[in-house]
């Protein structure tokens, strides 16, 4: 394509159209995949989602998003991608009896505790290394 | 026009770009994990002076003046000969058989030691590096000299009980060992503590003073017998093998040379299921406590049972009731256990005192059943001053007093066998 092209109106009003397009169904496909309803559809997470359901981090205190995936935008759309195409993969071959948490969960699902309760343990020396998690097992998916 | 219109569009998708790449980022802020500034001097050992920066904490350490007992421990001074009788028996000759009280809080630990009864004139100044900060500062400065300084002496210099010095950095607030007993001794077993973590030093600190010592014979050093491990066999070898002769006091009636043990806490915990799941001391015994808006370690070290909430409810989350029933199940299952080991232990002494007395006694067989006197005290005494009655590791305490029980059953065995047999 001539670059004449892209930068005349026709060429920008398409890119202007089409980013708004494709946005659009990005960010429709983006939200209706990062709700809680749509995380416990799956079978194998019923336990989780029950589990959060009746513990005092349900909702409007968190969702599954709010725990799960990094608050940044890039990292949370790289991450979700990964650990979606994963999940299905799994769902589809075969589901574990028990589901560890990879490293990576857990970093990330350490940061989002402090995210919110960061108030709370400033008089808290972290700098061990123990994960929240490590004591507050039962929170909130239960033992 | 058409310039403008493509302008227009062009600063509209530059800005749909940057707010989508600049809104997204939704991270929080963190509050810092140290807002306190704080300015203490490097020598200085006044709690009230390190409690003008934490406040909380200073708060939650004067909380170790209360007492409290619980139903096999607690923080009272109630006397251990009410619960078991025998141990004035099995003491006896040593200072333990005069007066042997629960112990009180680390805020009492200097006032306490300068009244027991079982300091003497004779007692070195090596009785007092556990109570108090000054008994470090002085070997740092006078060497190993300082242990077989008489008590009396060196105690006037002593101010103030266990106090935050003891374990952490003025500079830092991070946590420090500073008893030099404790330092050396895994430095035999090749461990560097400045090289701890934080979870180690969680322990370590508290590994100082909680733990089984001697007296070095010439120079009273204290000393951990940790050269070949922590558990009683491993530290019974150490004795009979490192410092072969060495006794804490020879018994009157059984005439057997026996060993003394103190509070064994850390090393009874070591391999227990806690400890492999990756806990420290401070895990249970300072569990954090929300004081206002913040969490903080709690600085009033006492039975957990009277925190079952904050020490076990975070990882066990059946119910305090639940919780204390199981702990109930360890300790007096223990408990038990360790009266029948006083019991048979008391035999064994009762039963080679009267070999003694047989004129032709085989004394081969009285030799032998004297060692196993010693053997057969010393495991039930590691689990009776162990603290935890069983809890901290129920496992190798139990093995211990049933190991316990059969050495003295076969002391009192040989012991009436010299009898039967003598030649009279």
């Amino acid at each position: 394509m001539k670059l004449k092209g892209l930068t005349s109106l026709k060429g920008l009003s398409l890119v202007a159209v089409l980013l708004l397009f494709f946005g659009g169904i990005s960010y429709a496909g983006f939200e209706a995949t990062s709700t809680n309803e749509f995380c416990g559809s799956c079978h194998v997470m019923e336990r989780a989602y029950e589990s959060w359901y009746h513990s005092a981090h349900r909702e409007p205190i968190s969702s599954c998003e709010d725990c799960h995936l990094p608050k940044n935008l890039g990292n949370k759309i790289v991450y979700k991608i990964g650990s979606g195409a994963n999940d299905i993969y799994k769902n589809l071959t075969g589901p574990p009896d028990v589901i560890h948490a990879k490293d990576n969960t857990r970093e990330i699902v350490n940061e989002n505790c402090v995210s919110c309760h960061a108030e709370l343990i400033t008089k808290i020396d972290l700098s061990g290394g123990g994960k929240c998690v490590d004591c507050h097992r039962g929170t909130p998916h239960g033992r | 026009m058409r310039k403008w219109v493509a302008l227009l569009l062009s600063t509209l998708i530059l800005l749909t770009l940057v707010a989508v790449i600049g809104c997204g980022n939704r991270e929080a802020d963190v509050a810092s994990t140290t807002p306190v500034s704080f300015s203490i001097p490097k020598d200085e050992l006044d709690p009230a002076v390190w409690g003008k920066a934490f406040p909380d904490h200073y708060a939650s350490y004067l909380k170790n003046n209360e007492g409290g007992m619980t139903e096999y421990g607690g923080s009272d001074p109630v006397s251990k000969f009410e619960s078991q009788p025998l141990l004035t028996e099995l003491f006896k000759g040593h200072g333990f058989s005069i007066e042997f009280k629960e112990d009180r809080g680390h805020t009492l630990s200097l006032k306490d030691v300068k009244e027991t009864k079982r300091i003497t004139a004779k007692s070195t100044a090596s009785c007092m590096m556990c109570k108090t900060p000054t008994a470090p500062k002085l070997v740092a400065e006078m060497g190993i000299d300082f242990y077989k300084q008489p008590f009396s002496e060196m105690i006037k210099k002593a101010e103030h009980p266990i106090v935050c010095a003891d374990c952490h950095d003025p500079k830092t607030m991070q946590l420090r060992a500073v008893r030099q007993p404790f330092i050396k001794a895994m430095e035999r077993r090749g461990v560097d503590i400045s090289k701890a973590g934080r979870q180690e030093m969680r322990s370590y600190v508290c590994a100082q003073c909680h733990v089984e010592y001697y007296f070095e014979r010439d120079t009273k050093e204290v000393t951990f017998p940790w050269d070949k491990g922590f558990t009683p066999d491993e530290m019974e070898s150490y004795y009979e093998e490192v410092e072969p002769g060495f006794s804490d006091w020879e018994h009157p009636d059984s005439k057997a040379p026996m060993i003394k043990a103190q509070h064994p806490e850390f090393e009874a915990f070591q391999n227990s299921t806690h400890a492999s799941a990756g806990l420290a001391c401070a895990d249970c015994h300072m569990p954090y406590m929300k004081v206002g808006k913040n969490k903080i370690s709690s600085h009033q070290w006492t039975s957990p049972l009277k925190t079952i909430s904050q020490s076990c409810g975070t990882c066990h989350r059946q119910g305090e009731d639940w919780l204390k029933e199981r702990v109930n199940y360890i300790q007096s299952k223990t408990f038990n256990l360790l009266l029948e080991a006083q019991a048979a232990s008391n035999d064994a002494h009762k039963a080679v005192q009267k070999a003694l007395s047989v004129r032709g006694a085989d004394e081969k067989l009285i030799k032998d059943a004297q060692v196993l006197v010693v053997r057969g005290q010393w495991r039930w005494d590691y689990v009776a001053a162990e603290n935890s009655t069983g809890f901290h590791n129920p496992v190798l305490l139990i093995e211990t007093l049933g190991k316990s029980i059969d050495q003295s059953r076969q002391a009192q065995i040989l012991a009436e066998g010299a009898i039967a047999g003598a030649k009279q």
